[in-house]
């Protein structure tokens, strides 16, 4: 089988193991599961590289959801973190 | 003044013990057998994949004449459009993401005559091509109530598996009471979660980059595992990151699935409705303007 996703993987994260351990387990048939292994991982590669510039966008966005969804569970966390310091 | 810059450094690492949550898509915050269903979940929220599989086999399964048009959509979703709508319609052998999009194109293809008989002198092709968006932005507007099925292209990725979302809103409060009553510590949030239908509206109105996050359903995940330790974090006094992140690990892999996709869900569909609300609001006003 011609498979495209196979370059796409050149070295294994951790945590990849996380979602490798589910597909097999879901799968029950390692080629099935690395086929979709490969997929998922074009989709969420960009979380895995090392710049961190994926994941940190999506800590801002939880924050900006954070603030709206409950300011006053926000301010509390934030008053959290600025205790350290006074 | 270094007090100030400090606590400017740490909103910016802050919520940094969800971490692991984002990485993992919360994988870890449920046991093995409930994340199956938090994935499944939240998996089926992520637009179809318009690529198929990179396989030889594809071109075997499908006929020669239909061949064409599979390869065209393989490569060039739009152009796909354009050739579907000429030789429509019948393509039952693309999948339903793709019948889906045929019906909605046919029933607008009457549309586009309309338009295309008021400008006759615009050749066919051209048309199809550049006055694609013009032309689904005045479908959009003359008939109003089928707006959310003519959006564009890339709207209609991102929000591919909306068109089930009026059958979610429908069991929503039914949902947060039965589960309400399951916990009093559900019932705080919900009622808290229920009684602020309208936190959309403290959402950024200017930044909409990040509305298109590949995965959004994960972050309301993770503001309702947020959410359910509410009323624990704010009873306990001078905690600081680590503690809290110490009491987010405790809870590692013995989060409520049930509850917390409920919870998830009702903020995603407030979500969404906000978002193509504004989305059709801005298209008519961009319209407006040219």
């Amino acid at each position: 089988m011609n498979f495209e996703g196979e370059a796409s993987i050149t070295c294994l994260f951790l945590g990849m193991n996380e979602y490798a351990s589910t597909l097999l387990y879901v799968m029950r048939d390692e080629s099935l599961a690395y086929l979709c292994f490969c997929s998922i991982m074009r989709r969420i590669r960009a979380n895995f590289s090392t710049d961190g510039v994926a994941i940190a966008t999506k800590l801002h966005h939880l924050k900006v959801l954070l603030q709206a969804v409950d300011p006053v569970y926000w301010k509390f966390l934030e008053s959290c973190d600025a205790g350290m310091f006074i | 003044m270094i007090n100030s810059i400090c606590k400017h450094f740490l909103i910016l690492v802050n919520l940094y013990f969800t971490y692991r949550w984002l990485l993992l898509e919360c994988k870890r915050e449920f046991s093995f057998s409930e994340s199956l269903r938090v994935l499944e979940v939240m998996w089926a929220t992520l637009p179809i994949d318009n690529e198929p599989p990179q396989l030889k086999e594809i071109s075997s399964l499908t006929s020669s004449s239909n061949n064409n048009i599979v390869d065209i959509f393989c490569s060039t979703p739009s152009r796909l459009t354009r050739h579907r709508a000429l030789s429509c319609p019948q393509l039952s052998v693309i999948d339903e993401s793709c019948s889906r999009k045929n019906r909605q194109h046919s029933c607008s293809v009457t549309y586009h005559d309309n338009y295309h008989h008021l400008s006759p002198s615009t050749h066919q092709d051209f048309s199809w091509t550049s006055e694609n968006d013009e032309y689904r932005l005045y479908s959009s507007i003359k008939y109003d109530q089928n707006a959310s099925s003519t959006l564009t292209r890339p709207r209609e990725k991102s929000f591919e598996n909306s068109f089930s979302l009026s059958e979610i809103s429908e069991f929503d409060s039914d949902n947060l009471s039965t589960c309400s009553s399951d916990n009093p510590k559900a019932s705080n949030t919900a009622s808290q979660v229920a009684s602020s239908t309208n936190w959309v509206l403290r959402l950024p109105t200017n930044d909409t980059i990040w509305l298109e996050d590949d995965n959004s359903f994960l972050l309301f995940l993770c503001i309702s595992i947020l959410l359910a330790h509410r009323t624990h974090l704010l009873k306990q006094k001078n905690l600081d990151e680590q503690e809290i992140a110490m009491h987010f690990d405790r809870y590692r892999r013995r989060h409520n699935a049930e509850r917390l996709l409920t919870y998830a869900r009702t903020l995603y569909v407030q979500y969404i409705q906000w978002a193509r609300k504004k989305r059709m609001l801005d298209d008519l006003n961009s319209f407006s303007v040219s």
